[in-house]
């Protein structure tokens, strides 16, 4: 990607080459994006119907408390993803909690079914 | 903080904001003009004056109204007049199976009002959310993606210039690249937690669609889900016989009553003139922060309250009170004008983070009177998402008033208009150089705000000088909207026009005024 070069304050660098010298794209900037939308958003689902299912409050209330947590877990991992140096890593966390997480929902609904 | 990190979240923050940056300017702007769309109505149904003395008064009409109108309906529905609202819509379903609900717009007198064919404010607030031309479901996963854009891009943004409440303080207006960059810092800090505010419950409004999950986890319907959290009055069965109806100025007093005074806002009356009726009365959501306004249900024959439907919870509460800040239904007119103004600051802040990505990436462009295709493009689709859409919703407002009263399908050609307009403006800058297609839309947007209350004043008798005489501040606010509109707009013109004029500064394609290094 192209922003131009930055000061520490952000502002842009005067007298910076200005033409000519694209930085090579970062290494990973697709595993990123595929981590931090698609990704993000199936296991952003699975966290919002776990937490529905084992939050300690009614089934209804327990529902629209995830629902409306899951958009600031959703933002987290967006930030997450384009944060951490190793997106392989990120990946692995999210398959394999987002696994777990899965696994203990479909175990729950099966075992207790839903209303 | 990191070198690295504050990059990535630099490239996160320009590219999330671009993405879906002119369909958050054109969420911005409606959603914001849409905190006054009662007022906005009232200006474009101008047949409608006076008003009723109180809601009771207003009540009593309508009621009477719809006994000589539509005796033997299933239901009557009343949306009553308030603080902002003058009409009275009554609303009726016709007994016979799958016969269409009847709508009328009662005046001040309990009279039926012609009144032009319009959408009026409601059209605004509803493309804010629900857009035009597609099918909702849709329009609305589309403004979900940009809000949750937008959530990502102020979040990246802040991260990117933690500093930012600092540098508020070294300012530098009129300067190139610079000040658009502070321009950009400037309106993003002042209402930063409206921002954070209004894109976070405006994606709670519609979280159910959004994440489904949440509900279906416990539930193996959405059906299911929402008839547990928000449970709606009970429907009636009509007895057979007619009953003389308990009178409705009776049933207001008693739901007052236990209101604490509050207004109200509807009225449904089910099986009206039957032994079986029931009345339904929903309280004014103006009358409390939540949006979820409770609903009192009273016998329609004797006027006793009936046992209420219970609901509530922490999480409904929440809910409730974050769709209401959002919707600022609550609001009286010194809080509504600051959303307004905190809404114009989201309005500015998207607008110059979309200018600035040109402003920005002009001074590397190999031949900046050849830009490359991305380039070319953001350009040309600024202009008419910034200049455009205000044009265009000056076009909505003269068509409001120029469009002929008996033309077939008149609201819908009053929208039409507006996004005639738009494309067209659009279509204009695609064509014309961008340092021209500037200016040119932009005087083009004042010129148009400029006729709105011109053509107000001349073709209905509710223009600016006899709304001053008779104290119709909607209308006369209205009207002065307009002027400093256009205004705002030409001062705009000018400014574009003069960066796109050849200077011996600067070079001619150099609209931010940097290629030479004179600027930033």
């Amino acid at each position: 990607m192209n922003a131009e070069p930055l000061r520490r304050d952000g502002a842009p660098r005067r007298g910076a080459p200005r033409s000519g010298t694209r930085r090579p794209p970062r290494r990973g900037t697709l595993w990123r994006i595929l981590a931090a939308v698609p990704l993000n958003y199936v296991y952003t689902s699975v966290a919002t119907a776990f937490a529905a299912r084992h939050l300690p409050v009614d089934p209804a209330q327990a529902s629209l408390t995830a629902t409306l947590g899951s958009f600031l877990l959703f933002t987290a991992v967006v930030i997450v993803a384009f944060s951490v140096r190793s997106i392989l890593r990120l990946w692995f966390f999210l398959v394999a909690t987002g696994a777990a997480m899965g696994l203990m929902v479909w175990t729950s609904i099966l075992l207790e079914g839903r209303g | 903080m990191s070198r690295p990190l504050r990059r990535s979240m630099a490239e996160l923050h320009t590219w999330t904001g671009l993405l879906l940056g002119w369909l958050m300017f054109a969420m911005f702007t409606t959603g914001t003009a849409a905190y006054f769309q009662h007022e906005i109505t009232r200006w474009m149904e101008p047949e409608i004056v006076g008003r009723a003395p109180n809601q009771t008064v207003a009540a009593e009409r309508a009621v009477s109204y719809l006994q000589r109108t539509a005796p033997g309906a299933a239901s009557w529905t009343i949306a009553l007049p308030d603080d902002r609202r003058v009409r009275t819509e009554v609303r009726w379903q016709p007994a016979e199976e799958g016969a269409p609900r009847e709508t009328r717009i009662l005046d001040g007198h309990g009279r039926g009002a012609e009144v032009r064919d319009t959408r009026g404010g409601y059209f605004l607030y509803r493309f804010h959310f629900d857009l035009h031309y597609l099918p909702v479901l849709w329009a609305r996963y589309l403004v979900g993606i940009a809000a949750m854009s937008m959530l990502v891009a102020l979040v990246s943004g802040i991260i990117t210039h933690k500093k930012i409440f600092a540098r508020f303080f070294t300012l530098s207006l009129g300067k190139g690249l610079r000040s658009w960059y502070d321009a950009h810092n400037i309106t993003s800090v002042f209402a930063l937690p409206f921002f954070l505010m209004i894109t976070y419950t405006g994606l709670v409004t519609l979280a159910n669609q959004y994440m489904p999950i949440g509900g279906l986890a416990n539930y193996s319907d959405m059906g299911a889900y929402f008839a547990e959290l928000f449970p709606r009055p009970q429907t009636s069965e009509a007895a057979g016989e007619a009953a003389e109806p308990a009178p409705i100025g009776g049933i207001l007093q008693r739901a007052r009553g236990l209101w604490n005074g509050a207004e109200v806002e509807t009225i449904t009356i089910q099986h009206p003139g039957d032994a079986g009726a029931r009345v339904d009365v929903r309280r004014s959501r103006a009358s409390t922060v939540g949006t979820r306004a409770p609903t009192l249900s009273f016998d329609g024959v004797t006027g006793e309250p009936l046992a209420a439907a219970a609901r509530g919870g922490g999480a409904y509460a929440v809910e409730s009170v974050l769709v209401g800040i959002h919707a600022g239904r609550f609001a009286s007119v010194g809080l509504r004008w600051m959303y307004v103004l905190s809404g114009l600051f989201g309005v500015a802040m998207v607008g110059t983070g979309l200018v600035q990505w040109t402003a920005r990436r002009r001074t590397r462009l190999p031949d900046p009177g050849r830009p490359n295709f991305g380039f070319w493009l953001v350009e040309r689709l600024n202009i008419g998402a910034i200049a455009g859409l205000g044009a265009g919703l000056a076009a909505y407002f003269l068509a409001n008033r120029l469009l002929p009263q008996g033309l077939p399908a008149r609201a819908e050609w009053e929208v039409h208009c507006l996004f005639i307009v738009w494309g067209l403006s659009t279509l204009w800058a695609l064509l014309r150089p961008a340092a021209r297609a500037w200016p040119e839309t932009l005087a083009a947007a004042a010129l148009l705000y400029a006729a709105v209350p011109v053509v107000n004043g001349l073709s209905t008798s509710r223009g600016l000088v006899s709304s001053l005489a008779a104290g119709d501040w909607v209308f006369v606010s209205f009207d002065l909207v307009m002027v400093l509109l256009a205004a705002v707009y030409a001062s705009a013109a000018r400014v574009a026009a003069r960066k796109a004029a050849p200077s011996p500064r600067t070079a001619p394609a150099d609209v931010a005024g940097l290629a030479t290094g004179t600027g930033g």
